[in-house]
């Protein structure tokens, strides 16, 4: 069947809770866009123009329903001045995080036009926006407070911040969310929906309790802020999220991405207050074929699409950056053929 | 007395740890008593912990802190007599790769398993990996990788050193989220685990046999 949308009427629909032509289709295509371009991914991170005329190439070819700027969740801690290296083709990689030589104190709030790779981001956005604004939502992925925070420090010494020093690390996720806040400003002025990220937040690494004490707070607080321009805030965790599921409306997102987490579970707990966006695990669309991806797809789509409050096809989290391109289709090709609602 | 020491370590509190292993010593308690049934048992209490997720990463971290407290003081009383302080594991996160919260999760289990540990850090090249192999030579080079990307790498490393004829020298373990049994099997590694409790087992059995 054809599309009778655009990707930002279908997005439209479903945060209105009504139902679209067919299912959304949100793999988290981010630095992959470099492959599909052909360009070297220091060129991609460094330099706003590209990243935005990757993503369009990307969506041209894959036909999926948004274009997601992001290339690493250090972007606001480097604006504050933690220390990245980039290699030629790799990702930006943190040498020295700001808190190994001043103390929070000294930490000044990043200026978006000016700090970082921040203005790399809002060009991106501003120039993707020019190009598609009208026809797809442009995702402009934000490091929640919680992440900043540990990425401005030794990661290893906040973690044990987390339990021994409660204040300090109240103090330095305050200050990270300031400078979230600041840059969303930008963020929406230049035409992107801002999409909240926070993989430290992950029972992977972290436990419930220490959810709820600063990772949940910080996380609301943002989406409240967000919230005063009338937007659908999307928030994404990645890894295992399953001890914390039931927190996660409280953060009061409008839509909940998950990672490793059983679909139907996330489903029982979740579908009647949030729209639920996942979880295609990220290794087999590396690893495996496009003929077990298709009937993977299919079971997890026909499993989550009648979802209560609706549902995002996606991947569990970025889709590797050299995936191969014929499995990211299947992926797509298959939502489309099993995802309709409109019939 | 043992016991407390041991219980300092699941509850996170080096003070204690440090206080209890000084006036164990004082009252004349065999050192190694106090490592195995005291530090070490204490440890692998917090392994299973972890693998039950009552523990997250954090309390790990600090149980760590207050086993080491408490190992430093023990460390100059005990030879290098047993098995396994023999043994020597080079530790290191793959290049292009930053997540090192599991491989300091490994490194804590595989001290705490009485291995002499070098650490390489994460982001480490492939040079620097068969270097170290070359001058320190270990038994076991371990290497840990969270993405699709990275994991790649791990099979140069290996066919590196088949080419610089170290191969028979070492016994490469691999691990980290992406990584699996059949993966482990395609580079040739000599073993995969996918957690930090079992990745010492891993150890005790490739050196075993
Ligand atoms: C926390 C986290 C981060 C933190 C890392 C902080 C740090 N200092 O380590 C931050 C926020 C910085 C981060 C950044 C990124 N991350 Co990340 N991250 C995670 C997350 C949520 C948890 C990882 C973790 O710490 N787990 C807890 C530890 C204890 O578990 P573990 O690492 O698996 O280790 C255990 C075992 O694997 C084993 N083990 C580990 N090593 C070894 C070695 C040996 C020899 C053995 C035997 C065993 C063993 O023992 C450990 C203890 O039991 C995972 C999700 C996941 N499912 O793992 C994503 C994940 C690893 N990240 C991912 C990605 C994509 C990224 C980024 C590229 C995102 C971005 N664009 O910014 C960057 C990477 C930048 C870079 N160049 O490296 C992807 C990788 C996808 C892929 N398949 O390639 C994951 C899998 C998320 C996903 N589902 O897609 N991330």
């Amino acid at each position: 069947m054809n599309d009778m949308l655009t990707s930002r009427e279908r997005f439209g629909l479903l945060v209105i809770d009504e139902q679209p032509d067919r299912c959304n289709i949100m793999p988290l295509i981010t630095s992959h866009a470099a492959t599909v371009k052909g360009m070297k991914l220091r060129d991609y991170y460094t330099n706003g123009e590209n990243m935005a005329r990757a993503q369009i190439a990307t969506v041209e070819k894959y036909e999926h329903d948004a274009i997601s700027i992001f290339s690493e969740v250090g972007i606001i801690a480097e604006a504050m001045g933690s220390e990245f290296e980039y290699p030629e083709n790799d990702l930006p990689i943190l040498r020295t995080p700001v808190l190994e030589k001043k103390d929070i104190e000294e930490i000044k709030l990043p200026s978006p036009r000016a700090d970082g790779r921040l203005p790399v981001y809002l060009e991106a956005i501003e120039y993707a926006y020019a190009a598609l604004g009208d026809r797809i939502p442009i995702l402009a992925y934000i490091p929640a407070p919680f992440t900043t925070a540990m990425m401005l420090s030794d990661p290893n010494k906040f973690l044990i911040q987390t339990i021994r020093e409660p204040s300090r690390v109240e103090s330095i996720v305050d200050r990270s969310l300031a400078a979230a806040i600041e840059l969303c400003y930008h963020v929406i002025d230049a035409g992107g929906l801002p999409i909240i990220v926070d993989p430290l937040a992950s029972s992977s690494v972290v436990s419930p309790k220490t959810y709820r004490q600063y990772a949940l707070p910080s996380e609301r607080k943002l989406v409240d802020f967000l919230h005063r321009y009338d937007l659908d805030i999307i928030l994404h965790i990645c890894g295992d999220t399953s001890p914390i599921l039931d927190l996660l409306p409280q953060t009061r997102a409008d839509l909940i991405s998950i990672d490793q987490v059983n679909m139907q579970q996330a489903i029982d707990k979740l579908s009647s207050r949030v729209r639920i966006i996942g979880n295609y695990d990220t290794s087999r669309l590396a690893f495996s074929t496009p003929e077990d991806i298709e009937a993977e797809v299919r079971y997890m789509v026909e499993g989550a699409l009648h979802a209560k409050k609706g549902y995002i096809a996606a991947t569990g989290c970025e889709v590797p950056i050299k995936a191969p391109e014929k499995n990211v289709v299947a992926f797509i090709d298959t939502v489309k053929e099993v995802g309709w609602y409109w019939v | 007395m043992i016991e407390s020491i041991r219980k300092a370590v699941i509850e996170m509190d080096d003070e204690k740890a440090i206080e209890l292993v000084s006036i164990a010593l004082k009252e004349k308690t065999d050192p190694v008593d106090i490592l195995e049934k005291g530090l070490i048992s204490g440890m692998q209490e917090v392994a299973t912990l972890f693998a039950r997720k009552e523990y997250y990463v954090p309390e790990v971290l600090l149980c760590s802190e207050a086993f080491y407290a408490g190992f430093d003081i023990i460390k100059p009383l005990i030879g290098k007599s047993s098995q396994q302080s023999k043994t020597k594991v080079v530790l290191g996160v793959i290049e292009g790769d930053i997540h090192d919260i599991g491989k300091n999760i490994v490194k804590v289990m595989m001290e705490a398993g009485g291995y002499e540990v070098i650490d390489l850090g994460r982001d480490v090249p492939i040079a620097k990996f068969i270097e170290v192999v070359e001058t320190e030579k270990p038994d076991i080079l371990a290497i840990s990788s969270l993405m699709t990307t990275t994991m790649v790498h791990m099979a140069n490393i290996i066919s590196e050193l088949e080419q610089r004829k170290l191969r028979d020298t070492v016994k490469v373990i691999v691990g980290g989220a992406p990584v699996n049994e059949e993966f482990a099997a395609r580079i040739k590694a000599d073993g995969y685990s996918p957690d930090a409790p079992s990745a010492v087992k891993l150890v005790e059995k490739i050196i075993g046999g």
